[in-house]
């Protein structure tokens, strides 16, 4: 009988932390249907309200599978238009260009699962062993703007990934924390998340996270940071 | 024990600059060489002393002036030792313009991780060579399309049509320096348009060819 540890964090930036404003991130973990689910959201910085797009965007994946788990027969595409059509309900009468967000959610079983996002940022797995990742438009960092809830309206933005059954761990992050990541060291940031952590109990554990996140050490480093995490363990 | 030392970049995202500069042999007159280094060394110098914002400038230099040729690979502002241009030969415009689109496009020279790159185009007269083709590539270039890019036309005939599509946009602006003072102030006016965005919380917001609070004494060339 196996049993899954999910924890997360999402710290401020130190440009929102100057400015008094808020952290625009946003993530949340939950059971649904007996799947394990993770979200993260990155509310766009040119936003005003995009606090709110971040936060709708996880209770809008959420209440998405809800209704899509015990249907999966209709395709990824249709789970995008759920949550995408959640998301609007969720910021309410929030301009959605206002409240523009990305967003990006794995949910995982014994029987596999599946990572999806809009926008940047980053999703990372551990499968058979390897690391297998599913990163944002290849340019995302000389972008003017990236994919978005509020911004992109064709579901063809998405991209999704199948997680295979004997996928282990997933992890999510912002670009606050994407962007300095290493991509040969991957498999690094994964067995931190892993030995580092996850055995850690859990209010030491979120206590070192959110110290790691608060002090990054990539010199200049300024934006909100997130990150979302799940594994078996035996 | 891991830490995330081990896991993540240890320089901060690149904010890369990039000049073409036309060193033809008309650019001797009237001290507009001169003025240019002059102008490059400060900028440089700027660049190198800034306080820590968001980004870390970087500086490309490309000349054209009987060759198109990397007068100084791209850099970190504060590792730069700037070394003077001289004006000889003709303008092959389209020739830097193509080493341009090759250096943005390289990933190991234009990391991922850079913020998007500042392009600035300057020249006193018609290009010698090919040009239209060379540009019209340039802004099918994903990277440089969203890069901000500025032109500047010296003296009194400096080729506005090439100028113009450089940019791209029927609403951007070529700007014209008349005298070597001219090329200064435009100097003056892209440190600071550079800086402000590499202490932006948003670096990559901007128009694709800002020419926002363009300084008075700095003329638009109108068609």
């Amino acid at each position: 009988m196996s049993s899954t540890i999910r924890f997360g964090a999402s710290v401020r930036g130190p440009a929102h932390v100057r400015a008094g404003t808020p952290n625009q991130d946003a993530w949340m973990t939950r059971r649904v249907h007996g799947c394990d689910v993770l979200v993260v959201a990155d509310g766009m910085g040119s936003r005003p309200l995009s606090q709110i797009g971040s936060v709708s965007a996880c209770r809008a994946v959420v209440d998405a599978l809800r209704i899509w788990l015990p249907n999966q027969g209709s395709g990824s595409l249709v789970l995008a238009g759920l949550i995408q059509t959640s998301w609007r309900a969720h910021i309410n009468a929030t301009s959605p260009d206002d409240a523009a967000t990305t967003c990006a959610f794995a949910f995982l079983s014994p029987s596999g699962g599946l990572v999806g996002r809009i926008g940047d940022g980053l999703a990372l797995w551990r499968v058979s062993g390897s690391i297998e990742s599913l990163s944002s438009t290849p340019d995302r960092a000389a972008a003017n703007e990236t994919d978005a809830l509020g911004v992109t309206r064709t579901l063809g933005a998405w991209r999704f990934a199948e997680l295979l059954s004997d996928t282990t761990a997933v992890a999510l992050c912002t670009d606050g924390i994407s962007e300095d990541l290493l991509p040969d060291r991957y498999d690094t940031f994964m067995d931190w998340l892993h030995s580092d952590l996850a055995p850690l109990r859990p209010a030491i554990r979120r206590r070192r996270l959110r110290n790691a996140l608060e002090n990054w050490p990539t010199p200049r480093h300024l934006d909100d940071k997130t990150l979302a995490y799940m594994e078996f363990r035996p | 024990m891991t830490t995330p030392r081990d896991f993540t970049a240890t320089t901060a995202r690149p904010m890369p600059v990039i000049i073409l500069a036309d060193t033809s042999g008309s650019m001797a007159r009237d001290g507009n060489i001169t003025a240019l280094n002059t102008a490059m060394r400060d900028m440089i110098q700027s660049f190198a002393a800034e306080e820590p914002g968001l980004a870390e400038v970087h500086v490309a230099i490309i000349t054209f002036g009987g060759e198109a040729k990397v007068h100084l690979p791209l850099k970190p502002a504060h590792e730069i030792r700037f070394e003077d241009l001289s004006a000889s030969g003709t303008t092959p415009l389209g020739g830097a313009i193509a080493l341009t689109r090759e250096m943005i496009e390289d990933r190991s020279v234009v990391s991922g991780r850079a913020y998007s790159p500042t392009i600035v185009l300057l020249s006193d007269g018609l290009p010698t060579d090919a040009w239209e083709e060379p540009i019209r590539q340039l802004l099918e270039s994903d990277r440089a399309r969203k890069a901000q890019r500025f032109a500047l036309g010296i003296g009194a005939d400096p080729g506005a049509e090439a100028l113009r599509a450089f940019l791209g946009d029927p609403t951007a602006k070529v700007l014209a320096a008349k005298d070597a003072n001219q090329i200064r102030k435009f100097f003056q006016y892209l440190t600071m348009s550079v800086q402000a965005r590499s202490r932006s919380t948003t670096p990559n917001a901007h128009g694709p060819s800002s020419v926002n609070h363009v300084p008075a004494d700095l003329e638009e060339i109108f068609y």
